[in-house]
């Protein structure tokens, strides 16, 4: 796409749907979870990416980072890493005899923290407050980060021998968790046949800017939430709460992400308000981490909170 | 100072002043000076506190005002009991109960005690405007109702009234099911005091000169008639009322007769002249009805006494109506021996020169009974005698005077001299007092007969039988034939319904007296027989005051159930009227067979109908302003209240 192109591209909606097809060039058939993670960003949260090694986490990371114009920093998380590298250090400089902070990699606008679970809790906290922050203090002295700021973070389910798999009161900080999943036939095919993801990334332009993309944050706090919209979310949140299905309910902050993500949804999809429809768009990703589904011994638990929740909560 | 115990503010103690004066105002027209007088002052008084935030007068004070007040009452109506006084006491407690009012407790009082003041006024009338008007009050003090209870003021004026009139409204189906089904009583519902008519006119049960004539300027209706078959000539409507036979030498007035005498009237067979009538008489605190002559079959409760007047057991308080038959034709023989004298006593050393004219007559007409009575019609005739609403004060000899000096006079004064004479001469006669006349209603086919028909005859007693003399009618023919605006009468003294001469007037005037008509027939005269005609038409057979109670009860409760019901559905409509449409909308969709799933969005269902409903184009494009209309409207932050009208439109449209 060109760049008198997008100067086309009037509203909002035109090019988050433009950023949508971009991304999908190279994340082929995950329009659904392009959304969402697009979505994530949008209502300045954070998105949590579980699923098996070498379904493109990263590429879709490194994709939406070109295409929105975000400066791209990959943190590897190991068992060995500190906080300090993660958030940066002060050095002692020789010459100007004063200690030098040397931002760590956390002061990029977009991250990827792969396999976060290998690090230590330590670490992992350093991480998680820095993204509840927006600001990290290092030797007493505290700085902000970038704005925007996104953090997408992976975590292998498998393999969990000698990890740390997140809490789920840590889980709860992550607006939205994603399942990529394996690429259906088709995409897998085109997959197959297709160039080197790398180089289609580094040909993409970008749709956005940092000044375009807080416009557009600004733009989804704005969106209008009508009192339907916030009953059902009470009444989702009193479902989980009171319906035993779960071991806990969802937390305020659940009920926040809830409206907050279904602003962003509804900024994609051109509306002016939010819909019934767009709380259920957005309920699987921003409830099933939250909710751990409350297994009864020997039953065959296939149904997700999400599931549950959309299926037993009425509209009014 | 205790917050409950806060006085209400000036705007609801003016307003609960104002309910007060509102339920009492019909009640002002029968009320004495002093009593009224001493309400203008207390009202003037109250404003003067309300306005300038004074304190309320202490103790002393109040029970000065409180003696005052039963003082005015015994000065005005010399007594505490019995109705108007009652009444009266009631109005000023109500008053001087703002002069005490410390919180709102005081005020709900005053309102209960507004709401029994409004009710009072049904003693005094029970007319379709006096019903409106009560509407109204009841609404205004409902109201103020609200404002007493609604202490954090969060209620608009205009959403009181709008409350206090909507909570009237709702109250008509029990209004309505408590006057079909409420168990009546034979009689006034509760027992009046003798003083409950006391200010009404009509007929009495004496005759002195000028009794009748006071009637005449009233078109105030005497009773209705609804003849069932023939009509009587205008001559031939002498609507018989009381019979007087006791002369004192200014009054005509009533003789006990005991009931155990019989009426001895003699009916014909044939070529009898029969007419069925059913009369709806006014309230006239009489015992006796009105009939024309003779009545032959009558309601069971009702009886003919020995001098053939129709007796009620109770004096006639209310609204009623009876059935009769009457043969004009039939002969009236009740008259035994040993009370002829009763009807040729005359006041002794009374009226000489009477006494001599009736010798000279009896003279002339060689003392034959019809002779003579010919002889003093032909006197009445030929003496130069007027018919006159403006007849000259008689003295001591009334008749004398009448007959010698004076010569003007209205029917009471002809037919008690003539029958006077009559019993000068020794023949047993007395007056009879009724109406005679009536107006039919072109509009309704009934007759109206007014107070301004009062008038009064004689009965002669001559052939073994009583035969009617009405000596107004040699005097004025026209009096009898055409009616009293025709009879020559002083224009001024008429009411102007009669006198007119405007068609539009006339039958303005037919048409609301059709209306009062049925009013009375169908809500003031709804008696016990009407209420068991009525629920036999509707299908309840058997109607004891049992089964009526469970009836009302049943009917009540289920009324109260249904009501309730509605303002619950009216309050969510009222709510969210989007929401309450959307469902309306789904559930007919919903008959298609494609109900709404709980936890479908307007989205995602439009999508499935459109996908799984085969539906035409048109009905797809309501479909979809529907959807869209209601997506707008629920789910977006501004009312637009067109686009609404237009979704609501579109919706009961829809189907």
């Amino acid at each position: 796409m060109d760049k008198a192109d997008l100067q086309q591209l009037t509203t909002s909606a035109e090019r988050l749907n433009t950023a949508i097809q971009t991304i999908g060039q190279v994340i082929l058939g995950k329009d659904r979870q392009i959304k969402l993670a697009l979505s994530c960003l949008l209502a300045k949260g954070h998105c949590l990416i579980e699923d098996q090694p070498g379904v493109g986490k990263t590429t879709l990371a490194h994709t939406m980072a070109q295409v929105m114009g975000l400066e791209f920093q990959r943190i590897q998380f190991t068992s060995d890493l500190l906080p300090a590298d993660v958030l940066g250090v002060s050095v002692f400089n020789r010459e100007s005899s004063q200690f030098e902070f040397h931002p760590g990699p956390i002061f990029s606008p977009f991250i990827l923290a792969d396999e976060i679970n290998r690090a230590t809790p330590k670490t992992q906290s350093a991480l998680l407050e820095a993204m509840e922050e927006y600001q990290v203090t290092v030797e007493g002295e505290t700085r902000e980060l970038p704005d925007p700021f996104f953090v997408i973070a992976t975590q292998n389910p498998q393999h969990q021998i000698g990890t740390y798999p997140l809490p789920e009161s840590q889980l709860d900080r992550f607006l939205m968790r994603i399942d990529l999943g394996y690429p259906d036939k088709t995409a897998e095919r085109q997959l197959l046949e297709g160039e080197n993801r790398r180089n289609i990334i580094k040909k993409l332009q970008p749709v956005f800017d940092k000044a375009l993309l807080r416009q557009l944050q600004q733009q989804v706090t704005a969106l209008h939430v009508a009192p339907a919209i916030l009953d059902y979310v009470q009444s989702i949140l009193e479902f989980s709460r009171q319906s035993g299905a779960f071991e806990f309910g969802l937390s305020p902050r659940g009920g926040l992400a809830l409206i907050n993500a279904a602003r962003a949804w509804a900024l994609i999809d051109d509306e002016k308000y939010v819909l019934p429809e767009h709380i259920q768009a957005i309920l699987p990703a921003v409830v099933n981490h939250r909710l751990p589904v409350h297994l009864e011994a020997g039953s065959k638990q296939t149904v997700t909170a999400a599931q549950h929740i959309m299926e037993s909560v009425g509209i009014s | 100072m205790n917050k409950r115990l806060s006085k209400p503010s000036s705007a609801t103690l003016l307003a609960l002043l104002a309910g007060i004066h509102l339920s009492a105002l019909p009640l002002y027209a029968n009320m004495p000076v002093v009593i009224l007088l001493l309400i203008s002052l207390l009202t003037l008084w109250q404003v003067f506190i309300i306005k300038r935030q004074q304190e309320n007068p202490g103790r002393t004070l109040q029970i000065t005002i409180i003696v005052a007040a039963f003082l005015s009452l015994l000065f005005s109506y010399g007594q505490l009991f019995g109705q108007q006084p009652g009444i009266a006491l009631v109005i000023l407690m109500t008053l001087l109960k703002l002069f005490e009012t410390r919180g709102a407790r005081d005020g709900y009082t005053i309102i209960y005690s507004s709401f029994f003041i409004t009710a009072s006024n049904f003693f005094h009338s029970q007319s379709v405007w006096l019903v409106v008007y009560v509407f109204f009050v009841i609404a205004f003090l409902l109201a103020s109702l609200i404002a007493l209870s609604d202490r954090l003021n969060t209620v608009s004026t205009k959403t009181r009234y709008r409350m206090a009139s909507r909570f009237t409204i709702l109250a008509l189906p029990f209004m309505l099911i408590l006057f079909v089904l409420f168990p009546r009583i034979p009689g006034p519902l509760w027992g009046l005091p003798d003083d409950a008519f006391a200010g009404q006119s009509g007929l009495s049960e004496t005759m002195s000169p000028g009794s009748i004539n006071r009637l005449i300027s009233s078109s105030a209706i005497a009773f209705r008639v609804k003849f069932h078959g023939d009509i009587p000539e205008h001559n031939q409507r002498y609507w018989r009322g009381a019979v007087l036979s006791i002369y004192d030498g200014k009054t005509w007035s009533r003789r006990d007769v005991p009931l155990t005498e019989p009426p001895n009237i003699q009916y014909q067979d044939t070529k009898a002249r029969s007419f069925r009538y059913s009369v709806t008489l006014q309230p006239t605190n009489m015992n006796w009805l009105l009939a024309l002559e003779y009545p032959e079959s009558y309601g069971a409760q009702y009886t003919l006494n020995h001098e053939a007047m129709l007796l009620t057991e109770n004096k006639q308080s209310n609204v009623i109506s009876y059935t009769v038959t009457s043969q004009t034709t039939a002969v009236n023989r009740a008259l035994l021996e040993q009370e002829q004298y009763k009807n040729r006593l005359l006041p002794l050393n009374h009226n000489p020169q009477t006494m001599a004219l009736s010798d000279q007559l009896l003279r002339l007409s060689k003392y034959n009974r019809e002779d003579y009575i010919r002889e003093v019609l032909s006197y009445f005739r030929n003496n130069h005698f007027v018919y006159t609403l403006n007849p000259d004060l008689l003295g001591d000899n009334a008749v004398d005077d009448f007959l010698f000096n004076s010569r003007r006079g209205f029917c009471e004064h002809y037919a008690s001299a003539f029958t006077y004479l009559m019993r000068a001469a020794g023949l047993p006669a007395r007056v009879v007092i009724g109406y005679q006349g009536g107006e039919m209603n072109p509009l309704d086919d009934y007759m109206i007969v007014r107070q301004s028909d009062a008038h009064a005859w004689a009965e002669v007693w001559i052939n073994d039988r009583w035969q009617r003399f009405d000596p107004t009618a040699v005097v004025s023919p026209d009096r009898i034939e055409q009616g009293i605006q025709d009879a020559g009468l002083e224009q001024d003294r008429l009411p102007l319904l009669l006198v007119s001469n405007s068609h539009f007037i006339k039958s303005m005037s037919f048409l609301y007296d059709s209306f009062q008509n049925s009013w009375n027939q169908w809500v003031i005269g709804f008696d016990q027989k009407k209420q068991n005609d009525f629920l036999k038409f509707l299908g309840f057979e058997n109607t004891g005051t049992a089964n009526l109670i469970l009836l009302l009860v049943i009917l009540l409760t289920l009324t109260g159930v249904a009501i309730s019901w509605l303002i619950l559905r009216q309050t969510i409509v009222e709510r969210d009227p989007v929401q309450h449409y959307y469902n309306i909308f789904c559930s007919r969709i919903g008959r298609l067979g494609l109900p709404r799933h709980l936890n479908e969005g307007p989205v995602d269902y439009e999508k499935r109908i459109n996908r799984e409903l085969n539906l035409a184009q048109q009905t797809r494009n309501d479909l979809g302003f529907i959807f869209k209309a209601y997506r707008a409207l629920h789910y977006r932050n501004q009312s637009n209240s067109d686009l609404l009208k237009l979704y609501i439109k579109k919706i009961k449209a829809f189907k």
